[in-house]
């Protein structure tokens, strides 16, 4: 480090406050910014006090302490972002609702993200593990669900929310630890049927090209550590699979179809069905596991009218017959049908848990009155209200107008390009906001009534 | 903003990182006749952690690595790591000659247990604590260096005022 290291490592944390200070005195339209940067202050408090403990030559605990606040800058940049003509608020109210039944208090804040994706960070639970051994951390619960700021009034897709929301309820419910063990282990004979394919693909290509000299113990330059990197791979991989596909079935208890078809069109959009990193499982796989849930839920039944609709969850369905085990040829493709054969085994037994520890409070999402949301919607009118046959007006529940919405976009194509012959796109975002204004307004009642 | 995965790989880092540079500044300040008042907290944490490298060990033994004990395995891998290094084999070679995982780690645990006590430690125990702790220290440091570099190279088209590798 250069000169005056400690000093420079202070400055920046003085600079840091300073920053955080002016975030502080601008007005937020929920009170979770201002809680979070009251955190900052005091990680950024804990970060000060340990830099004055550390003796001028421990380089080491200094530069951990700079990457720290290199990360407590990406947090800052989070709450910059933050203003109310960015965030959906027509959705907070049913998220929040979500934890509540769930018994569940934490503050949530919602990022605008220039990067075209949907996630979640357990802020003050990771955290928390971070700073065990700096000094101890007020006792309050904060997340952070990103969403991109271009699709801020896509209250459609935004349906994708729920699936972070579901990272949240899946952790403060503890679900992993619900599940049996034994369905949550990867053996030595799941990894060493990776060495052996390898080893035989090495005599494989021996014979074909014919290097007598090299020898396959020369790429591994300690087997056992390789050993050991691959379990540990595999096993990260594993877990944050789950954690994925768990995050699915959550949102998918919530949502239902609507959710479906929102993931399927961000994912499809976004990268081909086969497409899979370390820390998410591929389209195929997590479309198969949903559908497991769909079936036991008999969605099929439900939306068999919806001619559209049905071709579409057909088309999902055959793409979530894809598997790993087509792509034998492939090395990367041996690890992932690891993970994938564990994660079939143990879909039952996660639906199963999850059913006993959500509660789910609407469980009905297509009925009836549906069809009176996908009137109102076809005839521009924000669906709210319903009159029934004894001329009583009942209100909508959030989640029949946003399956309503989703058959109306994916259903009613044609009746759209009526409506709108010149504008293909206008129908869809008139369907948006019609949606969007129907949330505000069933809030609006809400609140009224309290 | 990092990605959820990079978080996620931070908090091992940070939480094992900041544990050890408190375990090598109590075990100086020990040899010094200095310890604080939160120190004990710590000498019980890295007990923990020791312990937490066996239950690892224990799970590559029998074969069966649980979803539930990653952590544990992760601590363990990364134990190996160090002890299997040359930098730590030439530190502690005139003491032990190729010491077993669970040799290293009794004595680490009797010397925290003997620091718990007041007892006075032996010369091979403070080698192996702060070879150990520090090669810890160090390897946790590189894996959230290597973090903050992989986002910043993943920018894209972006040209930094300073190549990520060589920030500070």
């Amino acid at each position: 480090m250069g000169i005056s290291c400690k000093e420079h490592v202070i400055d920046r944390l003085y600079r840091i406050q300073e920053v955080i200070n002016l975030l502080s005195a601008k007005e937020y339209v929920t009170k979770s910014p201002k809680i979070f940067l009251d955190y900052l202050t005091q990680i950024n408090s804990l970060l000060l006090n340990r830099t004055l403990r550390i003796q001028d030559e421990d380089e080491v605990s200094l530069r951990r302490i700079e990457n720290f606040s290199q990360m407590i800058h990406f947090y800052l940049d989070d709450v910059e972002h933050i203003n109310t003509i960015n965030i959906p608020l027509e959705l907070l109210p049913i998220l929040k609702d979500v934890l509540t039944d769930n018994g569940i208090s934490h503050h949530v804040l919602f990022r605008p993200d220039t990067d075209f994706n949907y996630y979640f960070v357990n802020f003050t639970h990771n955290l928390k593990e971070e700073f065990l051994y700096l000094g101890n951390l007020p006792n309050i619960d904060l997340s952070i669900i990103g969403f991109p700021l271009s699709e801020r009034h896509n209250v459609l897709l935004n349906c994708m929310l729920f699936h972070e929301l579901g990272h949240l309820l899946n952790e403060e419910l503890k679900i992993r630890s619900k599940i049996n063990t034994t369905y949550l282990e990867i053996t030595e004979k799941d990894i060493s049927y990776y060495h052996e394919v390898l080893k035989k693909r090495y005599e494989q290509f021996k014979r074909t090209v014919r290097i007598d000299k090299v020898n396959l113990y020369d790429f591994y330059e300690d087997e056992d550590a390789e050993k050991r990197s691959l379990i540990e791979d595999v096993n990260v991989i594993f877990s944050n699979w789950l954690n994925e596909i768990t995050s699915d079935l959550i949102a998918f208890y919530y949502l239902g179809a609507s959710y479906l078809l929102s993931l399927a069109e961000y994912s499809l959009v976004h990268k081909n069905a086969n497409y899979c990193t370390d820390s998410h499982p591929p389209l195929f796989l997590r479309l198969k596991i949903l559908f497991k849930l769909y079936n036991a839920k008999k969605h099929s039944e439900k939306l068999k009218k919806y001619m559209n609709i049905t071709k579409y969850i057909a088309k999902y369905k055959k793409i979530a017959k894809i598997s790993f085990n087509d792509e034998k040829e492939l090395i990367y493709a041996l690890r992932y049908s690891i993970i994938e054969k564990k994660l079939l085994n143990l879909s039952h037994e996660l639906i199963s848990t999850l059913e006993k520890s959500l509660v789910v409070k609407n469980t009905d999402f297509i009925q009836i009155r549906i069809e009176d949301s996908i009137t109102s919607i076809l005839s521009l009118i924000p669906p709210v209200e319903f009159i029934t046959e004894t001329k009583t007006i009942h209100t909508h529940t959030p989640y029949t107008i946003l399956n309503a919405a989703w058959i109306v976009k994916e259903n009613y194509k044609s009746k759209l390009y009526e409506i709108f012959p010149n504008n293909n796109q206008k129908g869809r975002i008139v369907i948006s906001k019609l949606t969007c204004k129907a949330l505000e307004l069933i809030n609006f009642k809400r609140k009224m009534r309290e | 903003m990092l990605g959820r995965l990079d978080e996620k790989r931070m908090v091992c880092s940070f939480k094992w990182g900041f544990l050890s540079d408190r375990i090598v500044e109590t075990v100086n300040d020990y040899n010094e006749n200095m310890l604080f008042s939160d120190d004990e907290h710590i000498i019980s944490s890295a007990r923990d952690l020791l312990s937490n490298i066996l239950k690892g060990e224990k799970q590559y033994a029998d074969g069966k690595y649980s979803l539930n004990a990653l952590e544990s395995f992760k601590i363990y891998n990364r134990s190996m790591n160090i002890i299997s290094t040359e930098e730590f084999l030439s530190a502690i070679s005139h003491l032990s000659s190729d010491p077993s995982i669970k040799e290293l780690v009794t004595i680490m645990d009797g010397a925290f247990e003997k620091i718990m006590n007041n007892k006075p430690l032996i010369g091979k125990e403070i080698t192996i604590l702060l070879n150990f702790f520090n090669m810890l220290r160090d390897l946790t440091l590189k894996e959230s260096q290597g973090v903050l570099d992989n986002y910043y190279e993943s920018r894209g088209n972006r040209i930094w005022a300073y190549p990520a590798k060589s920030m500070l």
